[in-house]
């Protein structure tokens, strides 16, 4: 059953990769070049959709829930932060009902071939190796730009399922680019995949946006630590975890 | 100030506000490997240093020095030096 069940997810997802390769090249890419998108946006939608199609094409095997879309600040970049608990998290980064995300990643992903050649093309921030004044540099910029930003501010994907201390990257860049966090939360998608046999099982995960955290309501000290501590309370508060 | 002083220091600050653990916190512990901090922690740690311990960093004077601390004895030695 599990092998069956491997096979055709795995059948699915190359002929989903494959027809969506071909219809981007043909259509999609030569539209947005018209429309006058940059290169590194149009890379940063094809992914954003790509990982969109894979999470939708991959029912029934997994089962999405979305909650709380209307809590997305309206016309204005986010900062969308993610809890992390699995390895393919970063396809379900592109379920936020934005389109045009820059991704930090660590160093690591960018070395794969086919993902990797991609994040580069989209000019994902290397969340090791960018210093964080070259960050709000970035920042400013992709926000003029309208660009949204995805971030894991765990780091490392949770093992125990238990939420990791959180990193102040994502908050630093929201203090100073004046734009907004929005807390993710995943649950369930830790059983869909594993790195050993049975590869992949059903789940049902469940995506909800909270409501979105501001960067003006934090102004003493290092105001992107206070701000991180709040929305790590907000994560924990929500998993039931104890503060 | 005693170095089991300033470690006791650097541990309130690595435990209260990084959330670090306190039983992996040594003067052998690696900033970056073992606590798993990153570089905007680092500049946030140094920070709040200068404020639990009263004393100034000069950044072109400091910045070698800083960029070369590796662990939390090098920290020892650093605030040491500044508030002798």
């Amino acid at each position: 059953m599990h092998l069956l069940q491997n096979l055709y997810y795995l059948i699915v997802i190359s002929a989903v990769t494959i027809v969506f390769e071909i219809s981007y090249h043909l259509v999609a890419k030569p539209l947005l070049y018209l429309r006058g998108y940059k290169r590194d946006d149009i890379y940063r939608i094809k992914n954003a959709v790509y990982g969109k199609v894979c999470v939708r094409a991959s029912w029934p095997v997994l089962k999405v829930k979305m909650k709380g879309r209307k809590n997305v600040p309206k016309g204005q970049p986010c900062v969308f932060v993610y809890n992390h608990r699995s390895n393919v998290d970063i396809f379900f980064a592109s379920m936020v009902p934005r389109s045009n995300l820059m991704v930090f990643v660590r160093s690591w992903p960018f070395r794969l071939r086919l993902f990797g050649w991609s994040m580069q093309r989209a000019n994902y921030i290397n969340s090791e190796t960018t210093a964080h004044d070259e960050l709000v540099r970035k920042g400013l910029d992709l926000v003029d730009r309208k660009v949204s930003f995805v971030v894991f501010p765990e780091g490392h994907r949770s093992r125990d399922g238990k939420l990791r201390r959180f990193y102040s990257g994502a908050f630093y860049l929201s203090i100073h680019t004046g734009i907004p966090i929005v807390p993710v939360v995943m649950t369930g998608i830790e059983k869909f995949f594993s790195t050993k046999f049975p590869f992949i099982n059903t789940a049902n995960v469940e995506i909800e946006l909270l409501e979105p955290v501001y960067p003006q309501d934090f102004t003493e000290g290092q105001p992107w630590l206070r701000m991180r501590k709040h929305v790590e309370g907000i994560y924990r508060k929500h998993l039931g975890e104890e503060l | 100030m005693s170095d089991e002083q300033i470690l006791k220091g650097i541990t309130r600050i690595l435990v209260d506000e990084f959330e670090i653990e306190e039983d992996i916190i040594n003067p052998e512990a690696t900033l970056y490997d073992e606590l798993e901090l990153d570089s905007l922690d680092g500049v946030d740690l140094i920070v709040m240093l200068e404020n639990e311990f009263n004393f100034k960093v000069d950044r072109k004077q400091d910045e070698g020095t800083i960029r070369q601390m590796r662990t939390i004895q090098h920290i020892i030695e650093f605030i040491k030096q500044k508030i002798a």
